[in-house]
């Protein structure tokens, strides 16, 4: 009779384990958008082809972007863009490698809104720097997806803005990052 | 004869201003206008990138390319649409980008495992071979 019960005890057991799943999140079309605002001129630059590379298991994030894959509504700013700014033949991509810090707080598994720490080493105009940026993991219906906000200082990453057009480009540019995740299958 | 010179240099002025303004407003060309630079199935593209990066990118960047594949994954959402055609290894091949949100219309034709061709500028690897304002090239003017 007792190991009846624990027969059925453990299968009990057994079937409300969560599933292991492959602890990877990937996705291929991330969104990163720069923001530059000044009073003149208000410069939108999109990128709908960013890939992230996300591990629940340990809050490994990485993102991966592809300077020339960035579109603006002005053809000659997409030109500028890569031709005297972020010089995109030189350094074609831009890579964010890093850790969500506090990434044991967030439930993987229940739907809500997370906020978290990232810290890692972002590469820009071939120069790296490590930064820490604050951003949000969101889970709606088990989907995983996230976003963050946040400034670079162009100078910081070697990107100079000609004094003729200094009141036109603000010297901070306005980062914006969201990405929706799908289990990695590699 | 100072007048006629005056006259000739508001001209020209009034052209610079023109040309600066036109080339300051100027968007990008509709890619459905351009011939494609190289004709390539999307396996040979992705198979090239994989091979030699460096090489790849000096033949397809910043090039119009026209490739022929079959249709992977479809995504749609409310600003934009984008393909991902096979490049015959699994999980990664070419992303293509759509230029126009409208094209989605024509989506409604595209199945999941279709052959297509589409056309669009190479912009280099990024695990999948990537391809922005892109548009699909009619099966009549292959």
């Amino acid at each position: 009779m007792k190991i009846i019960l624990a027969f059925i005890i453990s299968m009990g057991l057994y079937a409300f384990t969560p599933k292991t799943e492959t602890p990877k999140y990937f996705t291929r079309e991330a969104n990163v958008t720069l923001l530059s605002n000044t009073p003149l001129e208000k410069i939108e630059g999109i990128n709908n082809q960013v890939v992230s590379i996300l591990d629940i298991s340990t809050g490994a994030l990485e993102f991966s972007v592809l300077m020339k894959a960035f579109e603006f509504k002005k053809a000659l700013l997409q030109e500028h863009f890569n031709e005297n700014y972020v010089e995109s033949d030189k350094f074609p991509k831009s890579t964010f490698k890093g850790t969500i810090t506090n990434f044991k707080e967030v439930k993987w598994t229940i739907d809500g809104e997370y906020p978290v720490d990232v810290i890692g080493k972002f590469i820009l105009h071939g120069v790296t720097k490590d930064i820490a940026i604050k951003g949000k993991i969101t889970l709606t219906k088990g989907v995983i997806s996230s976003s963050s906000t946040f400034n670079i200082l162009l100078s910081d990453y070697n990107i100079s803005i000609p004094p003729v057009v200094k009141d036109k480009i603000n010297k901070t540019v306005k980062i914006d990052v969201f990405s929706i995740y799908k289990p990695y299958q590699g | 004869m100072k007048k006629k010179f005056v006259i000739i240099i508001l001209f020209l002025i009034v052209c610079a201003g023109w040309y600066g303004l036109h080339e300051y407003y100027r968007t990008n060309a509709q890619t459905s206008d351009l011939k494609p630079d190289i004709k390539i199935s999307a396996i040979d593209l992705y198979n090239s990138f994989t091979t030699d990066e460096t090489h790849a990118d000096s033949v397809y960047l910043n090039k119009l390319i026209q490739i022929t594949g079959k249709v992977t994954e479809i995504k749609k959402d409310s600003a934009k649409v984008s393909l991902l055609i096979d490049g015959g290894n699994g999980m990664f091949g070419v992303n293509c980008l759509l230029q126009n949100r409208s094209d989605g219309e024509e989506m409604g034709k595209i199945k999941k495992d279709t052959k297509i061709t589409i056309k669009g500028i190479c912009n280099g690897m990024n695990m999948d071979v990537s391809l922005t304002r892109c548009v699909i090239v009619p099966t009549d003017k292959k």
